[in-house]
């Protein structure tokens, strides 16, 4: 009977370990020789990347870049996470999936600090504006990608039949709204899974709910500016003018927006070629206007941070050096801008680290979607551009209070809490998380 | 010498019944193989990873230290309002539509029993699709076909003077709940059919005999002699719907205010794990987990074994 039993368990075992080797097996030799290369992951499209790596590939001798497709954000996340665990095959460059700090603070990063600065300092490489997103405790963990300008979008065909006002600011937003809903249309869209417009709001008030305060973090969920901008969302939702479609199921939603029953998007130049493609009743009605602001900011304002700004460079890459060149150049050159051009939407990826993005705000610009009112982007872009601030700070633990926060936000637009009660609660879950990862916290 | 003389004659048979006891236990060799490999092995795993914690210091973006921390992730797994939130959800769903589709499923199963075996055989297999169809594709199916922007059915009950919002926080349930019973009561009432042609038909026709009527027959005879085949149905119905993951996972995408990320247990541990990187938590609430399902399976088991089955 023992004896079987031994058989037993030491068959188990060597086919455990024939398979455990098998898994583990395989990893890949370092190269002694011959140009370097890097892997770039990313979930865009083919036809947006592919050429410029071609073209990097084509300019550069002793580095390559090899695109790994991602099926989307959280197949990245996920694949990252296993890669870096593994220490095997990890990628050099990452499209950002989250923000800097909080990766940082999940240990994926690598610190390019010494690589990065040189750029970073040189003058009029990168819009000051767009550094901050790459940093975390004084270090650099990724390229800087820089910002999309952000302005709204309204249908002005709609505004005008029912004989309201384009807003300038969100006290307008929010009567128009209500004017609007008396003839069954919807003045915005929030979708229940993205609290972007919360967070969107509080950085235009010049808030942030992080802050370094010397060797600790400051958790600031209830500033003045916070609540400023909890008020905005609550009234929009209070008054029943915003719609809640999802983003997920991208056909409905399109059609929603082109169904001239929800008239302003907050939008960027990235999404414009989108809409043209897809909206067939409402082309040529839009018009872009400004981006409401506060009634009592002292200065036009926009912002600069974008969630997943900064293309990461993760912890494990064995060629930070070249993988930190290779970032710089995909996000300043000319030659990388150029190549990222498509012919059937005559358009370029937004050069959002550049100081001056001017030369291509043209071509961003579809030709039908805004009708007569196009002539009037340019301007409204680059003052998005000029007046755009960058006061976030996002502390070692944000990756778990997003997810928290967006579970609040989706209790926010289905009215089971008020923003201020959200709030309340992101506060204490965050200094308590903070906590119990031995992180130094006040709040 | 005296003592080793009997036992030489017994020695061959003794060798002969060992080789058929390990030929027979070969056969079960690819099974123990698969179940070390594939449960056993992840499951030591799990608990050696639920014992610690990743711990930062200073600002958090240092290097992280793996800590020990005991039953540390277990006292937070048990103090977490969230999971359980998920698991009282899934529980009282599971109480409420558990029974509902045995009964479809043991009403349809006798309906069958009683039918001609020509018009049982018409009806077995196209009561069966259902449950032929992967489980994603079912969900993406019905997806549609709640959808209020494309599906088929808001407008239909629009026309009856319905306004059903399948995606709202009070129908979400119901949607879900819908999608299991079209997908299972087929596979109930196949094993409930099963085990009813299993019946010898002279018990039948003695209680006719007697005077039964065939609703007497069915509730006093048929129904307690299945009794095994539902115990079993209804385990597997535990074990599946208190791990309940892809379904709500997908209704998740059409209605994300409602379906949060920590709906469903499994759907909390997959996003600690899988969105948050916090492995150790994830295989803590795992732990606990295994061991609700565990337990609610083992006191149904028990229960309902209790009583004499024929």
């Amino acid at each position: 009977m023992n004896r079987k039993r031994v058989a037993l368990a030491s068959a188990t075992a060597m086919v455990l370990s024939v398979a455990l080797g098998a898994c583990s097996g395989g990893g890949s030799g370092a190269k002694a020789e011959g140009p370097v290369t890097l892997q770039w992951w990313t979930w865009d499209e083919a036809r947006y990347t592919e050429p410029v790596a071609a073209k990097f590939n084509e300019t550069h001798a002793d580095v390559k870049i090899k695109i790994v497709k991602q099926a989307d954000n959280p197949g990245a996340a996920a694949n990252l996470r296993n890669a870096v665990a593994s220490g095997k095959d990890v990628p050099c460059l990452v499209k950002n999936f989250s923000e800097v700090p909080g990766l940082v603070g999940e240990g994926l990063l690598a610190d390019i600090t010494q690589y990065l600065e040189p750029y970073a300092k040189k003058k009029d490489l990168f819009i000051e504006s767009s550094v901050p997103a790459v940093e975390a405790g004084g270090k650099y963990y990724a390229i800087p990608t820089g910002f999309q300008p952000s302005f709204m979008m309204i249908n002005r065909k709609v505004y005008d039949t029912y004989g309201v006002k384009p807003p300038k600011t969100w006290n307008d937003v929010i009567t128009a709204g209500k004017e609007l809903k008396k003839h069954g249309v919807q003045v915005m869209n929030l979708a229940g899974e993205d609290p972007s417009t919360l967070v969107n709001l509080v950085q235009q008030a010049g808030g942030s709910w992080y802050k370094l305060d010397g060797d600790k973090w400051r958790v600031a969920f209830l500033s003045s500016e916070s609540l400023k901008a909890a008020d905005i969302v609550q009234q929009l939702v209070d008054n029943d003018v915003v719609a809640n479609q999802t983003y997920t199921d991208r056909p409905a939603l399109i059609n929603y927006f082109d169904s001239g029953k929800m008239v302003s998007l907050t939008t960027q130049t990235w999404q414009l070629p989108n809409y043209e493609l897809n909206y067939k009743k409402s082309l040529g009605d839009w018009e872009p206007i400004d981006l409401p602001q506060f009634s009592d900011a002292s200065s036009f304002v926009t912002q600069a941070h974008n969630a997943n700004s900064g293309l990461l460079v993760p912890k494990g890459c064995a060629h930070l050096k070249e993988a930190t060149e290779a970032g710089v150049w995909l996000n300043t050159s000319k030659d990388a801008i150029d190549a990222s051009y498509q012919k059937d939407t005559k358009q370029y990826t937004w050069p959002g680290a550049l100081p001056d993005p001017s030369p291509w705000v043209d071509s961003s610009v579809p030709d039908k979607l805004f009708g007569e009112y196009k002539p009037e982007a340019r301007d409204v872009i680059l003052k998005a551009v000029e007046s755009a601030k960058d006061s976030w700070v996002v502390g070692p633990n944000y990756t778990g209070v997003f997810a928290e926060l967006q579970d609040q936000w989706a209790k926010i637009v289905t009215k089971e809490i008020t923003a201020r009660q959200a709030l309340e609660h992101m506060q204490t879950f965050t200094v308590a998380d903070l906590k119990s990862k031995h992180v130094n916290v006040e709040g | 010498m005296t003592a080793a003389q009997p036992r030489a004659p017994r020695a061959p048979h003794l060798r002969w019944k060992r080789v058929m006891a390990l030929k027979g236990a070969s056969l079960t060799l690819p099974f123990f193989l698969g179940f070390a490999l594939f449960t056993v092995t992840p499951m030591v795993m799990a608990l050696k990873e639920s014992l610690y914690r990743k711990q930062s210091s200073g600002l958090g973006f240092g290097d992280k230290t793996v800590e020990f921390v005991g039953l540390d992730n277990f006292v937070q797994g048990f103090e977490d309002a969230k999971f359980w939130a998920g698991m009282g959800r899934v529980a009282l769903f599971a109480a409420l539509s558990i029974p509902l589709i045995q009964l479809a499923g043991v009403g349809l199963a006798l309906l069958l029993d009683a039918a001609s075996q020509r018009l049982a055989d018409r009806f077995r297999l196209p009561l069966l699709v259902p449950y032929m169809i992967p489980g994603i594709v079912a969900t993406l199916i019905w997806i549609y076909l709640y959808s209020p922007a494309v599906g088929p059915l808001t407008p239909f009950f629009d026309l009856i003077g319905v306004h059903a919002d399948f995606y709202s926080g009070s129908m979400i349930w119901i949607s879900i709940g819908n999608l299991i019973a079209w997908s299972s009561i087929g596979f109930n009432m196949l094993i409930v059919y099963s085990a009813l042609r299993a019946v010898p038909p002279e018990i039948y026709d003695s209680a006719r005999i007697d005077g039964a009527s065939e609703w007497r027959i069915a509730w006093s005879i048929k129904v307690p002699l299945v009794r095994r085949s539902l115990v079993l149905t209804t385990v597997l119905s535990i074990i599946g719907t208190l791990q309940i993951f892809s379904d709500p996972m997908l209704f998740r995408s059409m209605t994300p205010e409602t379906v949060t990320r920590d709906f469903t247990p499994i759907m909390g541990i997959y996003d600690w794990a899988f969105s948050q990187g916090e492995f150790n938590y994830a295989a803590a609430l795992s732990i606990i987990l295994a061991l609700v399902v565990g337990t609610a399976s083992a006191l149904f088991y028990r229960l309902t074994n209790k009583a004499p089955t024929s």
